[in-house]
């Protein structure tokens, strides 16, 4: 270990001699790894210096240490707030390995191939060359990190036609402090695939967790997915997710970005609008209470002509929350007869709560038609006093309106159960939950 | 029934409502008449707990109990209802389960069960009925997209529904056609008894040919300065307001 480390990059080294997994012990894999760390380590951590970071209070990271989970087989029980999805392939991600006694049969079909990372590059290792995220942006660092220490993952390919519906599950436990796990997720639609698929990012007993996730995807040739990630971690987990699409000819990528647990969550996503009239939707919702601090930095690049894209993001802060917002959208020059809508929205239940939003639009041509709007506000006064006025207990009206604020969001949800979990969590901050039920 | 003496209250810097006194008894139905900016709609606010008036002096008694000192959820599980003059969209809060929970609060501090599902369905579906109501609205958000006269037809519904003790109905009758005003007419007729008092708010007295009053009250400039039987109504309609604005100065 050199001198000077902090203590985060000694625990990247305490780590590289310990680790084996997916992405295999051959030469290839070890490059692989090599690689990424390498160019992890050369980059650092971010910091406050960097524009994209600069409302992250990393909260000590640098200074903190984290192992990687031991490598015997996790506990098989089945944790508290696991979906039930009727039909759907399920797959369980334990600590970052494949646990196959919590996963499903996986449902044969002819479109669709659903396998862990270990099969897949046991099966084509000449796909290892690619797993080393390509371009040295600020945003790419926690995704470097995770294709260094990155165990297993899931795998996702469909083509041809519409998919079972795919339930992924990460499970960060709890048994020893300080755990980081690397949870990834590869999917590749094409030839009129049409896929939705949950991935569920959970923890499971206490004690501190570093979640480094990474998801790449790639949709082509008149498919479409929908991704509806949600986070139900822990309130002392920390996430950080690295999210990149890669949207080919008619085809839509849909991703809807559910914060609702863990202590910080940081997703940074990015959706190139490759192929003519591609299109790409981010839905999001971050409920923060407490402490809690989430981020979402989106861009989306409108790279060719007739795409699409719309963002719409809702967030509810309470107590003394952090919510942050950045979306970024770029039209190239090229990029004509595209159109792009963005419209965020938080909602400030305390008056230490603090949400930052921060639309951009970068437009390089003039053929294009763009529209942005944000609004950062209380419960409405008239409204509250509305459902006062009819004898409805203040917490539960509060509760009630604070619900209705996210409803045009949860609508938008492909999947119910996914829907009514987080309608459930979002009433579960509040008061009076058991009231609340009643009206979802 | 309802009690009001000397009220005096205010908005921001505004002074609105300026001694205000109002005797209402059991069975009775009053109008509380007047012309634009009078203060009719901050009584029926401040009787039904708005937070944004300020109470300087006065006092308002319901059924012997100190009105004023109970919050707005409160004041109407006691069966205080106000029939709002612009009835508040609500998006995501479906019309029904807020009926619902609005009934079982009061039922709740009445001391009797709450209706289960059925029980309730039918009681809304019989109210829907006399009010002309379309099914659709049950699986419709709170005033959302209903037109002015709808959002006034489901203000009379959940009267209906939540039979209070006392009702103050502000300018339920503006904005409606005469086939709407007969409607809201009937169901307001209807919730008529001798243990419940209406209060109506008032700009015009046709509401009043179709719900007769006991009482009419012309408030002017924060008083009310000339109250009498319904034929004062047919006085205003006949000579307007301004032969009273005097006496609300002067009083």
């Amino acid at each position: 270990m050199s001198a000077g480390l902090s203590p985060f990059l000694a625990s990247v080294e305490r780590a590289q001699t310990q680790a084996a997994g997916a992405l295999g012990t051959n030469s290839e894999a070890q490059r692989v790894r090599r690689t990424a760390r390498d160019r992890f380590v050369a980059a650092g951590l971010p910091s406050a210096r960097d524009e994209n970071w600069k409302y992250l209070i990393l909260r000590g990271l640098a200074r903190s240490e984290w192992v990687l989970p031991p490598s015997s087989a996790a506990e098989a029980r089945a944790p508290e707030g696991l979906l039930t999805m009727a039909g759907a392939t399920r797959l369980v991600f334990v600590d970052g390995r494949f646990n196959a006694g919590l996963s499903s049969p996986r449902i044969a079909s002819p479109v669709t191939r659903i396998e862990t990372l270990t099969e897949l590059y046991a099966r084509a290792p000449e796909l290892l060359a690619s797993a080393v995220p390509v371009d040295d942006r600020a945003d790419t660092r926690f995704a470097l990190l995770n294709t260094a220490f990155a165990m297993d993952g899931a795998s996702v390919e469909i083509e041809g036609g519409e998919s079972p519906l795919i339930y992924l599950v990460f499970i960060a436990t709890g048994s020893t402090s300080a755990q980081a796990t690397f949870p990834r997720i590869r999917i590749r639609a094409t030839r009129g695939a049409i896929s939705t698929i949950v991935e569920h990012h959970l923890a499971d007993g206490g004690g501190s967790r570093f979640v480094n996730s990474l998801a790449e995807i790639e949709v082509d040739d008149a498919s479409r997915v929908d991704l509806c990630r949600l986070h139900t971690l822990a309130a002392d987990a920390r996430q950080f997710d690295t999210l990149r699409a890669r949207v080919g000819a008619r085809s839509t990528f849909a991703l809807h970005s559910l914060m609702v647990g863990g202590d910080i969550v940081r997703s940074d996503v990015d959706v190139a609008l490759n192929g003519a009239a591609a299109a790409g939707q981010i839905n999001g919702l971050m409920v923060t209470a407490g402490t809690q601090h989430h981020e979402l930095h989106a861009e989306l690049r409108h790279a060719v002509p007739h795409t699409n894209s719309r963002t719409h993001v809702r967030a509810v802060v309470n107590d003394s929350g952090r919510s942050i917002c950045n979306s970024k959208v770029i039209v190239a020059p090229g990029a004509k007869g595209s159109v792009s809508e963005q419209n965020f929205r938080n909602l400030l239940l305390a008056s230490g709560a603090e949400a930052d939003t921060r639309p951009q639009l970068e437009i390089n041509n003039e053929d294009v038609k763009c529209s942005h709007g944000a609004s950062t506000g209380r419960l409405d006064p008239n409204m509250l006093f509305y459902l006062l006025s009819r004898g409805i207990d203040a917490a539960m009206a509060r509760g009630l309106l604070t619900y209705a604020f996210v409803i045009d969001l949860l609508k938008d949800l492909p999947v119910d159960e996914v829907s009514r979990t987080v309608a459930r969590r979002v009433a579960g901050t509040l008061p009076d939950r058991d009231l609340i039920k009643d009206f979802i | 029934m309802l009690s009001i003496q000397n009220l005096v209250v205010s908005i921001g810097d505004r002074r609105i409502l300026k001694g205000l006194s109002l005797e209402v008894g059991a069975g009775e139905v009053h109008a509380i008449m007047g012309p634009n900016g009078s203060g009719k709609s901050t009584l029926a606010q401040v009787l039904a707990g708005r937070p944004e008036y300020t109470i300087h002096s006065g006092k308002v008694l319901y059924k012997g109990q100190d009105l004023l000192a109970l919050p707005p959820e409160e004041r109407a599980r006691a069966g205080v209802f106000l029939g709002f003059q612009y009835p508040v969209e609500i998006p995501g809060v479906n019309n029904v389960y807020l009926l619902k929970a609005a009934l079982n609060a009061v039922r709740k501090h009445r001391g009797i069960a709450e209706l289960d599902a059925f029980e309730f369905l039918a009681l809304v579906k019989d109210k829907m009925r006399l009010m002309q109501i379309d099914e659709a609205f049950l699986s419709r958000a709170v005033n959302e997209g209903f037109s002015g006269g709808e959002k006034k037809r489901n203000e009379i519904l959940q009267l209906l529904v939540l039979e209070p003790e006392l009702a103050i109905l502000d300018e339920t009758d503006s904005g409606l056609d005469i086939d709407a005003l007969k409607i809201v007419a009937h169901g307001v007729n209807a919730t008529r008894r001798p243990d419940r008092a209406i209060l109506l708010v008032t700009h015009y007295q046709r509401l009043l040919e179709h719900v007769v009053p006991d009482r009419v009250h012309v408030l002017t400039d924060g008083r009310i300065v000339r109250s009498g039987d319904r034929t004062l109504a047919l006085d205003l309609e006949r000579q307007g307001y301004d032969w009273l604005r005097d006496e609300g100065r002067r009083a």
